[in-house]
């Protein structure tokens, strides 16, 4: 009797569980809830006709099928979290490569920004200061092919 | 999907009475405790429970109790569902412990490696600073204050300096008017042309500053020409047809005089372009008949070569008065002008008027001050 109760008073609460997940989760186990809910229903009606012993066994029928409902939601729900994490660390890892290839680009930024500091200060101590503003520069044009140089017959 | 299956072949009651539902119950259990034969459900406490319900089925379905038989062979089926989600639940443990993981390892390696990124940008940001401090201690030293006559000196170089930066800057502008630094270098020569004025230092010669302005406007020079360089080949040709322009027959305005006596022109090069120096090219305000001719060959050259801006710039041999002033802006607009009528495009085309501010010999000098009275055509290099 009192394991009767048991399983139809545990069936009853994992039922009351299930019912708290959401409806999409809900649809996975309709068909188990529904021969949980039919089990509970026979057991009322073999109980209410004297027939104890079959009403325990469909409460212990309600009870499986009552928990087979609720380890379907967590297995779903466990694996809609797997998904999730994954694809949040296939995210993470793509972030981390593009992190990886900034890294080594400043690697080489700061290598160069040594070696610039570097030649200055080397060229600071093996050029005296320039004393005249002049520049031989070309600013950048590009050099002429050798030719002799022009006459200065224009003047008049 | 999997527990459709099984709950269908569940529902499949037979109609044939109790005894008839609780024998098609067993053979149910028994045909779905074959299907899961071999499979990796079959360890657990769920399937253990299966089993133990199906043997109870059978034993009650053996002594007629078709009720029983079929409440325990319905069971076994729940129990063989309930076995089979449990094996997926563990699976799905296992996935999702390993997910967990993952994202564990990939969300370190990228704190990680954001960590070493930030640390070396910082580095990269003091290198640069420690790289700009040892450029500005190369500078010269500044310049201190001097005796009013070294001021006086100063102040004509100066006049000159930000003349050169004025040139310098305008062949910019007509390299690329989005050279970068371009125009706060020509907001800054234009202050300094300012504080230039007139013919004696008012206060202390920015000596100093016309000279970084100077080097401003050529880094400008630079930068413009390294988004449009052609290369030396562009000059070379340029520098092949100048000649060639000026080997060939004179005007025919020209006079048997003039024609006899008409030499090329001065031809150098600066950090502008191609420079080509002509002289004595006015009489009064007009053009002289083989400046005029000079100008339509320089004209034809400067159409043939339309990546390369044209300079007109002109200079006196003495410090200009107002009027001479006047007057110069109407030679630089005939010379403009013959230019454009030979085909260089006006919009490549600028005039700039120097006066004696880059003068070739002391202005005060009357003897030898002529020389300085000329007019430039630059072909700038692009």
């Amino acid at each position: 009797m009192a394991a009767g109760a048991d399983d139809r008073t545990t069936a009853e609460a994992v039922l009351r569980e299930v019912d708290g997940a959401t409806p999409e989760r809900r649809a996975v186990v309709t068909e188990m809830v529904a021969r949980s809910r039919a089990a509970l229903d026979r057991s009322a009606k073999l109980r209410a006709s004297g027939d104890e012993a079959h009403a325990r066994l469909a409460d212990g029928l309600a009870r499986t099928w009552a928990e087979a409902a609720r380890d379907t939601l967590r297995a779903v729900e466990l694996e809609e979290r797997a998904n999730a994490e994954r694809r949040a660390a296939n995210d993470a890892g793509t972030t981390a490569e593009r992190e990886r290839a900034l890294l080594e680009e400043g690697v080489a930024q700061t290598g160069r920004l040594r070696a610039q500091i570097e030649a200055v200060s080397r060229e600071g101590k093996e050029q005296p200061t320039r004393t005249s503003p002049k520049s031989g520069s070309d600013a950048g044009a590009p050099r002429p092919a050798p030719r002799a140089a022009a006459k200065d017959g224009g003047a008049r | 999907m999997r527990h459709a299956i099984v709950l269908a072949a569940a529902l499949a009651v037979g109609c044939g009475g109790a005894a008839a539902t609780g024998s098609a119950r067993v053979a149910d259990a028994e045909r779905m405790q074959k299907s899961l034969a071999g499979k990796d459900v079959g360890k657990g406490q769920a399937f253990a429970t299966a089993e133990a319900e199906l043997r109870l089925a059978k034993e009650a379905n053996a002594q007629g109790d078709a009720l029983g038989a079929e409440l325990h062979a319905e069971r076994a089926i729940a129990s063989y569902n309930h076995a089979i989600v449990l094996a997926r639940l563990a699976r799905a443990t296992e996935e999702e412990a390993s997910a967990r993981e993952a994202l564990a390892k990939a969300s370190e390696q990228l704190a990680r490696y954001a960590t070493q990124r930030r640390a070396m940008d910082r580095e990269a940001e003091d290198l640069d600073k420690q790289l700009k401090i040892a450029r500005e201690a190369q500078l010269p030293a500044a310049s201190g204050p001097a005796e009013p006559e070294r001021e006086r000196a100063r102040f004509v170089a100066a006049q000159t300096l930000v003349t050169q930066a004025r040139l310098l800057c305008s062949a910019a502008r007509l390299v690329s008017t989005d050279a970068p630094g371009l125009a706060e270098s020509e907001a800054t020569v234009s202050d300094l042309e300012k504080r230039l004025e007139g013919d004696k230092p008012r206060g202390p010669v920015p000596i100093d500053a016309v000279a970084r302005a100077r080097a401003a406007c050529l880094t400008a020079l630079t930068k413009a020409r390294r988004a449009t360089s052609t290369g030396a080949d562009a000059t070379d040709a340029l520098l092949a047809e100048l000649s060639q322009s000026f080997s060939a027959p004179p005007a025919a305005g020209a006079t048997a005089t003039s024609a006899a006596k008409r030499e090329p022109p001065a031809t150098a090069r600066d950090e502008r372009g191609v420079v080509v120096t002509l002289r004595g090219a006015w009489k009064g305000e007009d053009l002289t008949p083989d400046a005029a001719a000079s100008l339509e060959a320089l004209g034809r050259v400067a159409a043939a070569h339309p990546t390369f801006g044209v300079q007109l710039v002109l200079h006196d041999a003495q410090t200009p008065s107002a009027a001479e002033a006047a007057a110069d802006k109407k030679r630089l607009a005939a010379a403009c002008a013959a230019l454009t009528k030979a085909g260089a495009a006006a919009a490549k085309v600028t005039t700039l008027h120097a006066g004696a501010r880059a003068p070739l010999v002391d202005p005060a000098d009357a003897k030898r001050r002529e020389q300085n009275a000329r007019l430039e055509v630059v072909f700038v290099t692009p």
